[in-house]
C-alpha cells in the first residue's frame, strides 16, 4: 500500500469532526483551482484569514460572510455552492473575486460554521432560483439584466460553448460536467507539456544557472501548473526549488527530483494507457481531487487503528498534518491527512500512542495509504501496546516494494527496532541487518537518544529520499511523539522568501 | 563517448551532465541493462529530455532498491538507573507547573528525589536545556535524571552543557511575613475556614496574592485537600473570585504532586 505522493495542497481532510476539518466540504485545491490566475489564488489566500471576516456562516446551499476591507462598509460576500456562483459587493471586476475565494478557502478548511442565512444571502439566492438555468441560453440574457449574478468561469465557458454548438446540434450534447472534465483534462495536459519543456530547458542549461537559484523561477513554474489545475505537481516543483544550493551534493537531489517530476508529467499525459490503479495514483500526484463522498462510498476497512506517528509540514501557509495509523488485526498502514490555515488550530483528534476502532475508507490509487475516517466505533483511547517492528533490512523491503509500485512516493512509514548510533559523526539507526541515516536531525533528536539509552528501541519513522525522519518512539509502555510540528523548515523558507 | 561501466557510473555521469547542462556536456550512453533498454525504445525530443528520462529511471531504481548500510557499532549505553520513572500523572503535573505554577517547580524536583523516582527519559533533555543557566535547578534535574544526564551531556555538549548562570535565575524566596506565616500553623480545617472567610468577605485581596500563593505552597500536605475544597466554595465574591479559584487550583495541583511523587 502506498500513500498519496505528498498530496498537493491544500486538499481534503481525513479526519471528520475535528478542528480544521472539512468533512463534506470541497478540498482547498478545488477552491484554488477556481481562481482565474495564480495571482488571484495568492490574493485569495491572503483574504482567507478568519480575523478579516464577520458573521461568516454556511449551510448546504451557500457560504457567506462580511469581509472587513479598506472601505467604510464591509463587503457582503456569498457563494452558491451547487454551480458555483459568486456575489460580492467589492469593486473588483474579477469573478470570482479574492474575497469569495478567501471565504471558500476558510469554509473548505472548516473555519466557517453552519448558521442561519442573513437577509442579503436569502435575497440573492431567491433571485437566482427564479432565473433560468445557466445552461439555458435564456440564462445569459437574464444575467445581462442582473449583473449581480456571477456564474463561475467554468459555467461561463459552458454557456459559450453551448451557444456555439447550437448550429452543429450534436446528438446528444455532453453535459456540463463532462465538458468541464474534458476542458480540465486538456488544460492539465497542456500544463504538463509546458512543464516538461521547462524541465528540459533547465537541464540543458545546467542546474547552476542563476535563474534556478531564485525561488521566483520555481514559483513561476509552479504558478503555471496551478493555472493548469495541477496543484499537487505545482507544490512538488516548489519543494524541488527549496533544495537548490542546500547541502553538499544538492545538485544530485535536485536532479533526481526533476527526473521524478518529469516521470509524473509523462505519466499524466498517458493516463488512458495506464492501469486504473496507477492512473489514479498519477492523478493524485498531478492534483486531481477525489470527492470525499466518493471515498466514503468505497469499501470500509474496519480495524482497531493504532496511532503510531505524526508529522506536520507547512505549505503555502497551510499546515498539513499526517497521522500514520496501523491496523491491529490487519497490520495495514493508513494515512489520515488534515489541513489548517497557518496560525489556526490543527486537528488534534488522533494522538500518537492512542488507538481507535473505526471504518477507514481508502482513496483510490495503487497501494494508496490515504484514508478518510468513516464510522468510529470506539473513540481514541490510550494504547500501551507497542507497534510491531521490523528490522532495517525488512523496512527497506517494504519501502522498495512501495516505490516499485509508485516511484514518485515522497514518504513511506516504517516501524523498526533499532538503536541510534554515530557513524563517522553522523547519526544513524542501526541493527543487526544494517544502518540507515537520519534525515536532517529533528530538534528532539537528543530525546530520542535519551529514550533509547543507546539500546535498540521501537521507532516509527517516515522514509524520505533524504533518509529516515523519526516520528515517534515507543518505550517504557508509552509512545512519545517526536514528529516535526508546524513545518519549521517550510517556515524558514517562507521567511527567506519574504 | 563510451558507455558508462555501471549504473553507479551512469548516475555520476548524469549528475555531472545535469549540473553543467547537456548543451555543454552531452549525454553519456547508458550501460547495458534497463537504462540502455529505455534509451533504445524511447526517442527523446532533445538532450534535456533524454537526460531526464535516464534520471527518472535511475532515481526510481535507486530508491526502490534502497538497502541499509553496514551495521554500526552501538554507543556505549547509558548506565542503567534502577529507580522507577515517576508516573505519567506526575509528568502531567510538572507540565502544569511549568506552564502555570513555576512556584511549585523546586518542590516537584525535591519530591521526585525524596520519593526515590527518576525523571522519565524524554523529560531529561528539555529540562536540562531549560535550566542550562540556572545552576540550582540544573543540579536538581541532573540528580533526578541520574546517570542518563551525564551520558547525554557528553553526547550533546553543545545543547546541554551548563551555561554561565543567568542573572534572571531565581533564588530561593525569603520567608513569609509573620502574619501570613501564622496562618500556616493553623490546623487544616481552621486554615481552610480562615482563608475561605477572608476571601468571601474580600478581606484577602489580590494585593496579597503572592503571599497567599506562597502560603499554599507552604502548608502541610494534609491541609491541602480541605483548603482546596474551601477555596473552591469561597469563590463567590466578585472581587476575589479569581483569586480564590486560582488558589484552589494551586492547592489541588500541589496535593496531586505530593500524592504522585512521595510514598
Amino acid at each position: 500500500m502506498t500513500p498519496s505522493p505528498d498530496p498537493s495542497l491544500p486538499a481534503t481532510s481525513a479526519a471528520p469532526g475535528g478542528p480544521g476539518v472539512v468533512e463534506g466540504r470541497w478540498p482547498v485545491e478545488h477552491v484554488v483551482a477556481l481562481a482565474p490566475t495564480a495571482a488571484a489564488a495568492a490574493a485569495a489566500r491572503q483574504a482567507a484569514v478568519p480575523a478579516s471576516w464577520r458573521a461568516a456562516g454556511c449551510d448546504d446551499v451557500a457560504v457567506w460572510g462580511l469581509f472587513t476591507g479598506s472601505g467604510a462598509e464591509p463587503y457582503e460576500t456569498c457563494v452558491e455552492l451547487a454551480e458555483p456562483a459568486f456575489r460580492c459587493s467589492c469593486p473588483s471586476r474579477r469573478t470570482p473575486c479574492k474575497h469569495a475565494l478567501g471565504l471558500l478557502i476558510l469554509w473548505a478548511l472548516g473555519q466557517v460554521a453552519a448558521g442561519a442565512r442573513p437577509v442579503f444571502v436569502g435575497h440573492w439566492l431567491a433571485r437566482r432560483a427564479a432565473r433560468p438555468a445557466v445552461d439555458d441560453p435564456r440564462g445569459a440574457a437574464a444575467r445581462e439584466a442582473d449583473p449581480e449574478v456571477e456564474p463561475s468561469p467554468a459555467a461561463t465557458r459552458t454557456t459559450t460553448r453551448a451557444r456555439g454548438d447550437d448550429q452543429v446540434a450534436p446528438p446528444p450534447p455532453p453535459g456540463p460536467a463532462d465538458q468541464r472534465a474534458a476542458e480540465r483534462a486538456a488544460r492539465v495536459a497542456s500544463g504538463l507539456a509546458e512543464l516538461d519543456r521547462w524541465l528540459a530547458d533547465a537541464v540543458r542549461g545546467g542546474l547552476t544557472a542563476p535563474e534556478l537559484a531564485r525561488y521566483a523561477s520555481w514559483d513561476a513554474a509552479a504558478a503555471r501548473l496551478v493555472d493548469a489545475q495541477a496543484p499537487a505537481l505545482a507544490n512538488r516543483v516548489k519543494r524541488v526549488g527549496g533544495l537548490v544550493g542546500v547541502g553538499a551534493g544538492w545538485h544530485e537531489a535536485v536532479l533526481a527530483e526533476l527526473g521524478i517530476v518529469h516521470l509524473i508529467a509523462e505519466a499524466g499525459r498517458r493516463l488512458p494507457h495506464l492501469p486504473d490503479d496507477l492512473a489514479d495514483s498519477v492523478r493524485t500526484a498531478v492534483g486531481w481531487t477525489v470527492r470525499q463522498a466518493d471515498v466514503l462510498g468505497r469499501a470500509p476497512e474496519t480495524d482497531r487503528w493504532c496511532v503510531v506517528g505524526r508529522s506536520d509540514t507547512l505549505e503555502d501557509r497551510i499546515v498539513v498534518r499526517r497521522v500514520w495509523v496501523r491496523g491491529e488485526r490487519t497490520d495495514a498502514w493508513a494515512l489520515l491527512l488534515s489541513f489548517s490555515a497557518y496560525g489556526q488550530s490543527v486537528d488534534e483528534r488522533f494522538q500518537v500512542g492512542e488507538a481507535f476502532e473505526a471504518d477507514l475508507h481508502r482513496y483510490p490509487g495503487r497501494g494508496e495509504l490515504r484514508c478518510v475516517v468513516g464510522v468510529v466505533h470506539r473513540e481514541p483511547q490510550r494504547d500501551p501496546v507497542p507497534p510491531l517492528t521490523s528490522s532495517l533490512a525488512g523496512a527497506c523491503d517494504q519501502i522498495g516494494a512501495a516505490l516499485a509500485g509508485v516511484p514518485w512516493l515522497e514518504r513511506w512509514p516504517v516501524t523498526v527496532l533499532a538503536a541510534p548510533t554515530l557513524d563517522h559523526g553522523r547519526w544513524v539507526l542501526s541493527d543487526h541487518s544494517g544502518s540507515l541515516p537520519i534525515a536532517g536531525l529533528p530538534a528532539d533528536w537528543p530525546s530520542v537518544v535519551a529514550l533509547s539509552g543507546g539500546r535498540p528501541v521501537a521507532v516509527t519513522a517516515e522514509w524520505t529520499p533524504a533518509g529516515l525522519v523519526p516520528l515517534a518512539l515507543h518505550a517504557e509502555g508509552r509512545s512519545v511523539d517526536l514528529g516535526p510540528r508546524g513545518g519549521f523548515h517550510e517556515r524558514r523558507r517562507e521567511r527567506e522568501r519574504t | 563517448m563510451t558507455a558508462a561501466a555501471s549504473l553507479a557510473d551512469h548516475w555520476e555521469a548524469l549528475a555531472a551532465g545535469g549540473l553543467l547542462g547537456t548543451d555543454r556536456r552531452g549525454l553519456v550512453p547508458p550501460p547495458p541493462g534497463p537504462a540502455a533498454h529505455l534509451a533504445e525504445h524511447r526517442v527523446p525530443a532533445g538532450s534535456g529530455e533524454g537526460l531526464l528520462d535516464q534520471v527518472a529511471l535511475l532515481t526510481a531504481l535507486r530508491r526502490a532498491g534502497v538497502r541499509p548500510g553496514p551495521p554500526r557499532p552501538l554507543l556505549l549505553g547509558a548506565p542503567v538507573d534502577d529507580r522507577p520513572p515517576c508516573s505519567e500523572r506526575a509528568v502531567a503535573v510538572l507540565g502544569d507547573i511549568l506552564a502555570e505554577w513555576p512556584v511549585l517547580l523546586d518542590e516537584w524536583l525535591a519530591a521526585l528525589l525524596a520519593g526515590g523516582k527518576r525523571l522519565p527519559a524524554d523529560l531529561v533533555v528539555p529540562l536540562l536545556g531549560r535550566f542550562r543557566a540556572d545552576p540550582r535547578r540544573r543540579a536538581a534535574v541532573m540528580a533526578g535524571a541520574g546517570s542518563l544526564a551525564d551520558w547525554l551531556v557528553e553526547l550533546f555538549p553543545t545543547q546541554l552543557v551548563a551555561r554561565r548562570p543567568s542573572p534572571a535565575a531565581e533564588s530561593p524566596l525569603p520567608p513569609l511575613p509573620p502574619d501570613i506565616a501564622r496562618l500556616a500553623e493553623l490546623d487544616g480545617p481552621v486554615l481552610a475556614a480562615t482563608l475561605a472567610e477572608g476571601l468571601a468577605r474580600a478581606e484577602l485581596t489580590n494585593r496579597l496574592r503572592p503571599l497567599l500563593v506562597r502560603l499554599v505552597c507552604t502548608v502541610p500536605a494534609g491541609h491541602l485537600a480541605p483548603c482546596a475544597a474551601a477555596l473552591h466554595r469561597a469563590g463567590t465574591h466578585p472581587a476575589t473570585m479569581g483569586l480564590a479559584l486560582g488558589l484552589a487550583e494551586l492547592a489541588t495541583l500541589r496535593h496531586t504532586m505530593i500524592q504522585e511523587l512521595l510514598p
